[in-house]
């Protein structure tokens, strides 16, 4: 594989990049965009690539994002990635761990496949699995999905996050996933105080693995209906919405309560959400670990 | 003393010097009626966090617009004991905090190295430096204990 990795950071260079993925080309080459099977951009240098945007937004190959500053402008990142093709990726703030993150995800890419629950876990493990299909049950599906799990070796406050968490990805699952013959959104102006019920046969299902250093959530809906476009547009927003419906935040409160946010969307089938916490005893580190974001559209 | 009992929340509500105080007890979401609490007119509404155990994005809306309703009135509002939760909200949400409101006293997790002990300590807003949290001893064994959190980020509420 050729990889293309615009970056001017000692730290987080081509040559670094390199010497993990022995197995694959790694250059930097500003002039020769496009040619690349993996096109990898620091963010910081986004201002200054204002010429590449056409080819970023057109590569239908795959375009990993990274940030090597605190500062990670992941606003900007989405507007830009907002027009470019899926698979894409996000990974930003500048630990350690960002290197073996990116290389993790070129053995991702390299080997097409999607970062899913299964292949994160393998088969051994054991977690808590629930099906929900009615919104009134979320809040007790919550309590009594935690109430069977202990966290140890993590910050105390990590199940008030889980909480908040699957919250919102409930919430996602039942009122804005659902869609009807036509494929238009059946509850997206519903009042969020009525309840919906959904159809046995098209039950959420949430499932919470706590393993040995991280806890791994999942939410599979059966409609297969977010889009780009509405990622794009949710992720980074602090402004609640006045219009009926969500309050339109629920993303970003997803995004920013996540270490890796993930989702795998096989249109009008389904949508898997996987949100991945790493375990920190240190409430500190757990805000230090890198983030990250990914898109996967199965076909 | 009046008290609001709504589905996910109840509101206990004193009056105080200049205005009323809310207690809220339970959750912060969608089913919260911001009618009911509207009508407690006062110049100062003074909001107690403590025993608030959750809140979704829903909740956050309604709170918003509570707070803009109270605006409206020319009512001021402190917030006091937020814990960490509510503390993401005042971070991360335009309006959480509306423009004539203030942070008066917040939770911040603290950390001993010496014990890994951790604790929640009750910050004071106005006694901080800037952002930057004050080193405290370890209620456990005395020791230095400091915050437990990118200070730039969780105090980022705070006026530089
Ligand atoms: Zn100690």
């Amino acid at each position: 594989m050729k990889i293309n990795f615009l970056s001017k950071s000692e730290e987080f260079s081509a040559e670094k990049l390199s010497a993990v993925l022995t197995e694959h080309e790694v250059v930097t080459n500003f002039d020769n965009v496009g040619n690349e099977d993996i096109l990898i951009v620091d963010i910081s240098l986004l201002e200054n690539l204002q010429d590449h945007f056409d080819y970023f937004k057109k590569l239908a190959k795959n375009l990993v994002f990274v940030s090597t500053s605190n500062d990670f402008n992941i606003k900007f990142a989405f507007e830009i990635l907002s027009k470019s093709s899926p698979p894409y990726h996000i990974v930003g703030l500048n630990t350690p761990e960002c290197l073996e993150k990116v290389s993790e995800l070129v053995g991702c890419i390299v080997n097409r496949s999607t970062l899913s629950l299964q292949e994160m876990l393998g088969e051994t493990l054991k977690g808590v699995e629930v099906q929900i299909q009615d919104s009134s049950k979320i809040s007790e599906t919550i309590k009594g999905a935690l109430g069977q799990l202990e966290f140890e070796n993590c910050f105390s406050q990590i199940k008030d996050t889980l909480s908040q968490l699957i919250n919102e990805l409930l919430y996602n699952a039942l009122f804005n996933a659902p869609t009807d013959e036509k494929g238009d959104q059946q509850f997206l102006e519903q009042d969020r105080k009525d309840h919906v019920s959904l159809d046995q046969n098209k039950a959420a299902t949430l499932q919470i693995y706590n393993t040995e250093d991280k806890i791994l959530t999942s939410v599979v809906d059966h409609y297969g209906s977010i889009t780009k476009e509405v990622i794009d547009s949710h992720i980074s927003r602090n402004e609640v919405s006045d219009k009926a419906g969500g309050a339109g935040i629920g993303l970003s409160l997803i995004y920013n309560n996540s270490h890796e946010l993930i989702f795998v969307v096989e249109p009008g089938v389904q949508t898997e959400v996987i949100s991945v916490i790493n375990k920190y005893k240190r409430y500190k580190q757990n805000m230090k670990h890198v983030r990250s974001f990914h898109f996967f559209i199965k076909e | 003393m009046p008290s609001v009992k709504q589905k996910s929340l109840e509101i206990d509500i004193n009056p105080v010097d200049g205005g009323n105080e809310f207690c809220l007890r339970g959750e912060i979401n969608e089913d919260l009626i911001i009618d009911e609490l509207v009508g407690f007119k006062s110049d100062l509404v003074k909001v107690n966090f403590e025993e608030v155990s959750m809140i979704n994005s829903c909740g956050v809306r309604e709170w918003i617009k509570l707070m803009e309703a109270l605006a409206n009135q020319g009512c001021k509002v402190q917030y006091f004991n937020c814990p960490q939760i509510v503390v993401q909200q005042v971070n991360m949400v335009t309006g959480f905090v509306p423009n004539q409101g203030e942070v008066v006293t917040f939770y911040a997790p603290y950390f001993c190295e010496d014990c890994d002990n951790e604790e929640k300590v009750l910050l004071t807003s106005s006694e901080l430096k800037g952002r930057t949290a004050p080193e405290l001893k370890c209620g456990s064994c005395g020791s230095e204990s400091e915050i437990d959190a990118m200070e730039d980020v969780y105090l980022n509420f705070i006026p530089e």
